[in-house]
């Protein structure tokens, strides 16, 4: 069997036979059931707290500052929402080609084919969002590297997340059937502080001598010092951060750099999960939301200005000052 | 609030201790179905609380959100309390996989192991004078010598002991010595990016430059002699600069920070509703 083999014998590219037994990437066991319970718990408490809790609750003036915004995302969210449960019916949902994300697959080949290391740095964030979808993107490299034999060294600077990350990424070599092949010492808390982080980072690449390097999550001041570093031991690059400061920096020293909201199709893209793609789809209906609300009170506030804002029309200036005073 | 002293106090953290052990006891034993039912349930209940404390309106005199006469703005800041202190047993694995990696260094005498060295003494010494420096502040005993815990009202401004010569002496100066390197670094970067090999990067380095210009004195004594009064006022450089800024750059950042949060929405959505469980954990959870 391949999988008893040492990792100089095993094949880099396995074929179908000699793939792993198990479960394929990415096929979720135990799917969730659908969330209409969870919508309709909501909805309940929402509806049971405005009709049943204090009278300032139904004060109307009170609600023209509160509510908009509160509204603004709460029809978002379910726009996206819906677009969710649609595609969880069925369907395909047309991703572009984000050339970023195709890299990634680039990335991990050359490291293959140079026999050298990958790193994955984390960035400085902790347990929140935006980490969360760096490791995301942090799993399915991982996923790919094993398949190829070759080695990731994951990095963060909060000792919570790489508690998460170090059980995530012991699974995914489990999970691909070689446990065997996962080494502790690859998933590694670095510092705690910003400058002992991107130290340690540059130490690392230089020591390992690295083919690849990814970074994915929050950046700020150390972003360009892991970038140059990268590109010093000729590691191809790719990185992507919601941090727009220091996507500059990305794009001048990396390869490839993933932009705005290409950032959270990632896993979408990498993956086409029903659950994930139609999350994409639902967010450009959001966007598409904005985008006519944006225009129309671009119109609406032209026109007033060109007819000298009649009072018959006070409607409309009172409609704009709710989403100029939301809060 | 609840406030305890004493026994009870020491009672309670026995038994917070001892709850959690079980509570782990039983999670250990438990099939993946009641694990994923229960982190499916928990996860649920976490983004519920905080779904609410941000859509119910607060009391306009308190500022605070109530539910049902219960208050999700105080509740919320037990939990925030909660997240840390687990957070706070997450720092732990956190020095024991840097302990592991360093130590495994040293033991296999691997290349660079004598920095590995270096992180185990600094590691002892900060330590070591960090808990002497204030120990009797959160223990009681005998106080710390002055070179230990300077605490002269001559030296307030800068302490006079160990534990300020190791962090304001050594490790912030190590810290803006990283920070510096950066200046050399962006020459270097920008001088790749700046390289004219495609339109691109032309127009690139031309609105650099303008925007450059438009910071400097030098800049803008190039078209001083433009009226900054009238018609032609819009190319002086500062004027070409500022309409750089907040024409096309402010609405573009905008643009992508309105993706950036319908993303993040989405991703938290995904999160919330346990929809997003098999990218982590595809088969354990």
């Amino acid at each position: 069997m391949s999988d008893r083999l040492p990792d100089s014998h095993r094949p880099l590219v396995p074929s179908d036979r000699t793939r792993p037994a198990g479960p394929p990437d990415y096929v979720r066991v135990g799917m969730p059931s659908p969330p209409w319970w969870a919508v309709v718990i909501v909805l309940l408490l929402l509806a049971g707290a405005f009709f049943f809790g204090p009278h300032y609750y139904r004060t109307a003036d009170y609600w023209k500052t509160f509510a908009t915004g509160r509204t603004v995302v709460f029809v978002l969210s379910l726009v996206i929402l819906v677009a969710i449960l649609r595609a969880r019916r069925g369907g395909r949902a047309f991703v572009r080609r984000i050339p970023g994300l195709t890299a990634i697959d680039e990335a991990v080949g050359r490291a293959t084919e140079m026999g050298r290391p990958i790193t994955f740095s984390l960035g400085l964030g902790g347990l929140d969002i935006i980490t969360l979808q760096a490791l995301a993107i942090a799993l399915h490299v991982v996923r790919l590297a094993i398949r190829f034999g070759t080695r990731v060294i994951l990095t963060t600077i909060d000792p919570t997340l790489y508690a998460v990350a170090d059980e995530a990424v012991h699974e995914a070599y489990t999970a691909a059937g070689r446990p065997e092949s996962f080494n502790r010492d690859d998933v590694r808390f670095l510092s705690d502080r910003q400058f002992a982080y991107a130290s340690a980072m540059v130490g690392l690449m230089h020591r390992e001598q690295v083919a690849s390097n990814f970074m994915f999550g929050q950046f700020f001041a150390e972003s360009l010092i892991l970038a140059e570093a990268g590109n010093q031991v000729g590691a191809i690059q790719v990185a992507g951060t919601p941090t727009t400061t220091q996507i500059p920096f990305f794009v001048a020293a990396c390869d490839y750099t993933i932009i705005g909201d290409e950032y959270y199709a990632a896993t979408a893209y990498l993956t086409r999960e029903p659950v994930l793609s139609g999350s994409l789809v639902g967010q450009d209906r959001a966007k598409m939301l904005l985008l006519a609300v944006i225009l129309l009170g671009i119109s609406l506030v032209t026109v007033l200005t060109l007819i000298g804002s009649p009072q018959s029309l006070q409607w409309v200036k009172d409609l704009a000052g709710l989403f100029t005073n939301a809060k | 609030m609840w406030t305890l002293t004493g026994f009870k106090f020491i009672l309670a953290i026995v038994g917070a201790v001892a709850g959690a052990v079980l509570l782990l006891a039983i999670l250990h034993q438990a099939s993946h179905q009641v694990k994923r039912t229960l982190t499916i349930a928990l996860t649920f209940i976490g983004g519920l609380f905080y779904f609410l404390e941000f859509f119910i309106p607060p009391d306009p005199k308190t500022e605070e959100a109530v539910l049902f006469g219960w208050s999700l703005t105080q509740a919320a800041e037990v939990v925030g309390n909660a997240t840390l202190v687990i957070g706070g047993f997450t720092f732990l694995l956190g020095v024991f996989s840097l302990v592991h990696i360093h130590g495994n260094n040293v033991r296999r005498r691997r290349p660079g192991w004598s920095y590995s060295l270096a992180f185990f003494a600094a590691f002892l010494v900060m330590t070591v004078f960090a808990f002497w420096k204030d120990w009797q502040t959160w223990f009681g005993g005998p106080a710390a010598p002055a070179w230990v815990n300077d605490q002269n009202l001559a030296h307030a401004a800068m302490p006079q002991d160990v534990y300020t010569l190791l962090f304001e002496g050594l490790v912030r100066n190590l810290d803006a010595t990283m920070f510096s390197i950066l200046a050399f670094y962006i020459v270097s970067a920008a001088y790749r990016a700046f390289r004219i090999r495609s339109g691109e990067a032309a127009v690139l380095m031309v609105v650099a430059l303008v925007l450059m210009m438009g910071q400097v004195p030098l800049g803008m004594a190039l078209t001083n002699w433009i009226p900054s009064d009238g018609p032609w006022s819009g190319l002086r450089i500062e004027s070409l600069s500022q309409y750089v800024l907040t024409a096309i750059n402010a609405p573009v950042q905008r643009a992508i920070g309105f993706g950036l949060g319908l993303g993040a929405l989405a991703m938290a959505m995904r999160i919330w509703l346990s929809l997003e469980r098999g990218t982590y954990f595809g088969q354990e959870v």
